[in-house]
């Protein structure tokens, strides 16, 4: 499976998206381990629904942000979203 | 109780050894050697309160061990409160006493993820290991487990008998759907220092096993996480115990004493203080125990100059205590310890050619 615009990406089942209240940032946690986001990242967790393209995301999120550069923000969202692939944190096709 | 460390660490994890009760007898047990010598266990209430106190502290993972957690009648009523918190609710079991309506109970009150152990992929052996003829259960509970839709992970202790086994216990978690396999090699503490000579690989079972296991890791990665633990025996540098003495991980056992790690009560020269006469934070902070190798103060040489000593926190300290009677020493794991000997005398030595266990009493 390849990582692009068309990509439709779902968070996997076992990874829950908690408000750190300690810190005010937002976790994400799974068996054993739990990680940190920024703002950013954060965004785009909340937006892992399986309904969403990765394109689709990064367009929301350009309008969230006026005046953001629409392309900046999907190779945003594509790294972030490799980066959870590899973590093993995506649904399964 | 002396005075409140200015700052202390924030545990991340709470591990709740709700009992160490089990009906598995396995020889390299992280109970302690003489569960005779514990304490009655905590009540509902007071496991309720601790899991309210550890959230308070920071804690966000929560272990639900033992022991097996399974001979709890309240196991539900803890998941359903810990669940309640917040707290990602971790089961970890032998799968044994386990039926599938009470999966379900415990699915529907919070919990989250489901470990069980599995002690070979050969079922006679992993009977034979277990001193209790659960194999095969344990299999119809990782399914259970899978058609609830919960995440599962395949633990197996690594030792000699089953450490030729890697490729096949790979096949077995991958035909269970399991999302991860841990594969941990034995660690020589509690009822596998008392089997050390019985467990203890050698080198070429070690260094096969990693081979076999490396290839495995590549081809499942983002959809089956493989972790290999590598022995500290067989390397030059110690574990970084529970990244560190008090510092991520929380710990409470059956009779409610707070302690840093599974075998930490065997460390004979430290007092352990129980929830049952203080809150969980008043011991975090403050107990004498939790203080006594929190941070880098209490290092001696080696440790104290090393460059290393952020990294690994001078290794276990309950094998320091164990193979060199005092539990500030450098880990005898490390090259740099006076004591390295006490590693590598065992690990030159002739393995016996029979197998046969002391199993831990139950």
């Amino acid at each position: 499976m390849s990582i692009d615009g068309p990509f439709v990406p779902r968070l996997a089942k076992k990874a829950r998206l908690k408000l750190d209240r300690h810190t005010g940032k937002t976790m994400i946690l799974y068996p054993e381990r739990g990680l940190e986001l920024n703002d950013a990242a954060t965004a785009i967790a909340q937006k892992l629904d399986g309904v969403r393209s990765i394109a689709g995301i990064a367009e929301e999120l350009a309008r969230e942000h006026e005046g953001a550069p629409r392309e900046a923000i999907e190779k945003d969202v594509v790294a972030f979203v490799t980066l959870l692939q590899a973590k093993g944190l995506l649904e399964r096709p | 109780m002396t005075e409140p460390v200015s700052e202390a660490p924030r545990p991340y994890t709470l591990i709740a050894e709700l009992t160490y009760r089990c009906p598995l007898r396995c020889p390299y047990c992280s109970n302690p050697t003489d569960l005779a010598a514990h304490g009655e266990e905590l009540g509902s209430e007071d496991w309720c309160r601790v899991f309210g106190e550890a959230e308070e502290l920071g804690v966000m993972q929560l272990h639900l061990t033992g022991g097996e957690p399974l001979a709890r009648k309240d196991l539900e009523v803890l998941a359903k409160h810990a669940h309640e918190l917040g707290l990602y609710t971790n089961l970890v079991t032998s799968g044994v006493p386990l039926t599938q309506p009470r999966l379900e109970k415990l699915a529907a009150a919070g919990v989250d993820h489901v470990q069980v152990s599995v002690q070979s992929a050969t079922p006679a052996l992993a009977d034979e290991i277990a001193g209790y003829a659960g194999h095969a259960q344990k299999l119809e509970v990782m399914r259970w487990v899978k058609a609830l839709g919960l995440p599962l992970t395949m633990n197996v202790v690594l030792h000699r008998a089953n450490l030729g086994e890697i490729d096949a216990l790979v096949a077995l978690a991958e035909q269970m759907g399991a999302d991860r396999l841990e594969l941990a090699n034995t660690q020589y503490v509690s009822w596998a220092l008392t089997n050390r000579a019985q467990l203890l690989p050698t080198r070429e079972q070690i260094e096969q096993a990693a081979l076999a296991a490396a290839p495995h890791r590549e081809r499942l990665r983002g959809t089956m996480d493989v972790l290999f633990v590598k022995p500290d025996y067989f390397g030059t540098t110690p574990k970084a115990c529970m990244d560190g003495w008090a510092r991520r991980f929380v710990q409470v056992i059956p009779d409610g004493r707070v302690v840093p790690c599974h075998a930490a009560t065997s460390i004979t020269s430290l007092t352990f203080d129980s929830v049952r006469g203080a809150s969980l934070r008043e011991i975090w902070e403050r107990s004498p125990a939790m203080l006594a190798y929190r941070g880098e103060a209490w290092m001696k040489e080696p440790c104290r100059s090393c460059d290393r000593r952020a990294i690994d926190f001078g290794g276990c300290r309950c094998q320091a205590f164990a193979l060199t009677g005092d539990a500030a020493n450098t880990d005898p794991a490390c090259s740099l310890s006076a004591h390295r000997g006490a590693i590598d005398a065992p690990v030159a030595a002739e393995r016996p050619e029979e197998r046969r266990y002391l199993h831990r009493g139950r």
